[in-house]
């Protein structure tokens, strides 16, 4: 199993670097690329965030939403990892205890 | 004088990935331990469970697999699960050649290895500066929080021997706090801000209209598409 996730992570990391490192990659297509980073996180984000139970939820028995929201402001202030991680779980925490 | 420079550069290199990966590092401390800890109520031995964070490399993908594991899924499924996560990583892949045109091609293949959400969220920050040797510098980086990624799972295996009941619910928070702070740092303009928007609507409404995984990969290649579509009108 171990050998199967190995290399079903590891050829769509490799493979596109690899090759397309030495290529002439059209102008379009590098326009495209450039918008992928903040597309894909916001694609994995927004799901785990408003999908509770396999329905949107956007009322305020939504935890991790409301989390969400100051955990935003301690990233765009902190610019660091470490801080916004450990905030964020204290967020939480502190909306579990209410 | 050439090669004492080339030399030193690549010190600088390898000096400054390094540093810049502390913080990934300290990200990955939670979820590594928490990944350590949970792996250990499967049936996978102590040693694979480190094994998996040295070969797989893959947070957001061993975790899932645990809880997989833990309700008894089959291999082939777990296997299929970590391939459609990992898909994204494709498109981070080929994002991320754009910096490597000077690069030696023998060194591609191990900044594969290394490319992660967060070493690409990082990397394609930084290497949009002007800077020598950028592929040592990611490959440094990456290579370093690797290490990291391992020696936290390690941690949590050994934390989770000992203190048998562990239960931290807000661990969970870890990964989409993470992802907060990722996106925070790949915004870069307001154009961003609206293909941000839009991918995480599209994600959300085809994760109704679509089984697996799906819905990250194409919410993402719609919005960048759309994103070049709306400067294009302007």
């Amino acid at each position: 199993m171990i050998l199967g996730m190995t290399l079903v992570t590891y050829i769509p990391r490799m493979l596109p670097v690899t090759l397309l490192s030495k290529v002439k990659i059209p102008d379009l297509v590098v326009r495209i690329l450039k918008f992928v980073g903040p597309a894909i996180l916001a694609a994995l984000l927004a799901p785990t965030l408003f999908i509770t139970d396999g329905s949107v939820d956007i009322s305020l028995q939504n935890n991790y939403l409301l989390a969400a929201i100051p955990t935003f402001f301690t990233a765009y202030l902190s610019r660091s990892i470490f801080i916004t991680v450990f905030a964020g779980m204290v967020f939480l925490y502190i909306l579990t205890l209410i | 004088m050439g090669r004492e420079f080339f030399i030193l550069s690549y010190k600088n290199a390898v000096i400054d990935g390094v540093k810049n990966s502390i913080p990934v590092i300290l990200g990955y401390l939670p979820i590594g331990i928490s990944y350590g800890i949970l792996a250990l109520g499967t049936d996978l031995p102590p040693y694979l469970i480190v094994g998996m964070s040295v070969f797989v490399f893959a947070g957001s993908s061993q975790l899932i697999a645990v809880n997989m594991l833990a309700a008894q899924a089959a291999v082939i499924p777990v296997i299929m699960t970590t391939f459609l996560i990992n898909l994204r990583h494709i498109l981070m892949s080929a994002s991320l050649s754009l910096h490597f045109k000077k690069t030696s091609s023998k060194l591609l293949p191990f900044i594969g290895f290394v490319i992660t959400d967060e070493s690409f969220a990082l990397g394609s920050t930084l290497l949009e500066e002007e800077r020598e040797n950028k592929g040592i510098f990611f490959l440094a980086m990456g290579l370093s929080a690797y290490l990291g990624w391992v020696f936290s799972s390690l941690i949590g295996v050994i934390l989770g021997s000992y203190i048998l009941s562990f239960e931290i619910p807000v661990i969970d928070f870890v990964l989409p706090a993470m992802f907060i702070i990722l996106l925070i740092m790949q915004i870069k303009d307001r154009m961003d801000i609206v293909v941000s928007i839009l991918a995480g609507l599209l994600s959300i409404i085809l994760y109704f209209l679509i089984p697996g995984n799906w819905n990250i990969i194409i919410a993402t290649v719609a919005a960048s598409i759309l994103g070049v579509m709306i400067e294009n009108a302007l």
